[in-house]
């Protein structure tokens, strides 16, 4: 005696057989899908782009992002060429070098 | 035999079914209303903006707004199929199942948030989030089937925009920027109610508890009246603070006189009752699309001072 089930028969969901109509309709919305995956690619591609070029990266400085077109803690940093603030009642006059002695590291 | 559609009659859904789930035309007076507040912004604080970085905040409010929408649609999914008005929308008519258009809001919510903290700031990305959680949980799921005043609260989420415009440029949120939300908020019980009292038959045959359904017209009508005598000189506010010039003002001023003649003419008609004429009736509705307008104009006068630089102070003030 032969079983006369075919094998795996109710083992699997039998695949979907969609019209012409539904295919192009599908085919279309993942067209659209694809295009906006793209898009947003773009757009995160383009922020970065815009936040790297606006930003400060040199040591010390925040990676902030400014519309100003600066960084956060502009105001909060010395530029490198300033001297250091004097003591309390000393002035540039005594804080310079004595006559005929070049700075450290003046050209000769 | 079934009622099941032969499947010759199955629609399937296009891209435009996509789009109409976003409700793009309150996506338009979204995305306007926020390019308003961010170049008032930019003009009355002189902060500038990188214009593509405007662009994308731009974009992540209308990306805001259809999330919204589409939240909206999938929880209002079976009112809709029972109002006329509504009933050709792309859930009830069968060409997006519902499952696809909560995943499309939940997906479009994150994205626009997240688009919207890269293009601009913490605060933005936050008053984005929870104005998309206004209109799609504490307006759509709770307010709009609980209380007649269901549009008086949710229209705070459509008040929104113009702060999270100014946020995104300044960082944060002054007086003139929740004066904007302001406007806006008083603006919307007169314009939707114009709209509910030609249309509160639907609303009573769907179970939603609008105020012509639970109060009558008469009582929607004075409501309406009184939000609009609120809002005329509230739109007149910007002057005050220095952010409107002459041309806002003159703007504000004559098409708020003219918003209060639609409002009280209103009021003494019969819009809305049993015994309304077609006149009346079209009195409402002429209402309706003036509101539409008198938001856009007021809000492009707005722009066109601060975008063109025809910016004259109004002195006295």
């Amino acid at each position: 005696m032969t079983d006369s089930k075919k094998p795996y028969e109710g083992e699997f969901i039998p695949a979907a057989h969609l019209t012409p109509e539904a295919v192009a309709a599908r085919k279309k919305r993942n067209i659209w899908l694809g295009l906006a995956l793209l898009g947003f690619v773009v757009l995160v591609a383009a922020t970065t782009m815009i936040r790297l070029s606006k930003a400060d990266l040199s040591e010390g400085a925040g990676f902030y992002y400014s519309n100003s077109g600066g960084t956060a803690r502009d105001d909060e940093r010395m530029p490198i060429d300033d001297q250091p603030a004097l003591p309390p009642g000393m002035t540039q006059e005594q804080a310079a070098p004595p006559p005929g002695i070049a700075p450290e590291g003046a050209p000769e | 035999m079934t009622d099941a559609p032969a499947p010759s009659a199955k629609r399937y859904a296009t891209a435009s079914d996509y789009v109409n789930l976003m409700k793009p035309r309150i996506m338009m007076l979204v995305v306007f209303t926020a390019a308003a507040g961010l170049i008032a912004a930019s003009s009355a604080t002189q902060t500038p903006i990188h214009p593509l970085m405007a662009v994308i905040a731009l974009f992540a409010v209308a990306l805001g707004s259809g999330a919204a929408g589409a939240i909206n649609m999938w929880y209002d999914s079976d009112i809709d199929a029972i109002m006329t008005r509504t009933a050709t929308r792309p859930i009830p008519s069968g060409a997006v199942p519902r499952e696809e258009a909560i995943a499309m809001g939940l997906i479009m919510s994150g994205v626009s948030v997240m688009l919207m903290w890269l293009a601009s700031n913490w605060l933005a990305a936050a008053l984005l989030a929870f104005s998309i959680f206004y209109y799609g949980v504490i307006y759509t799921m709770w307010l709009k089937r609980s209380t007649p005043q269901n549009i008086v609260i949710g229209g705070g989420a459509g008040a929104f925009p113009p702060v999270i415009g100014w946020a995104a440029v300044t960082g944060n949120t002054p007086l003139d920027a929740w004066i904007l939300f302001a406007i806006i908020f008083f603006w919307t019980p007169p314009h939707f109610w114009a709209l509910s009292l030609l249309a509160h038959g639907e609303y009573e045959k769907a179970g939603v508890p609008m105020l012509p359904v639970t109060h009558g017209a008469k009582a929607t009508r004075l409501q309406m009246l009184i939000y609009t005598i609120l809002l005329v000189p509230l739109a007149l506010a910007p002057v005050a603070t220095g952010l409107g010039g002459w041309i806002y003002a003159v703007t504000a001023a004559v098409l708020g006189a003219v918003f209060l003649s639609y409002a009280v003419r209103v009021f003494m008609s019969k819009a809305g009752d049993n015994d309304c004429t077609g006149a009346e009736k079209k009195l409402a509705r002429s209402m309706f699309l003036f509101s539409i307008l008198y938001l856009f104009v007021v809000f492009a006068a707005l722009i066109l001072e601060h975008a063109t630089g025809l910016f004259f102070a109004v002195k006295g003030f």
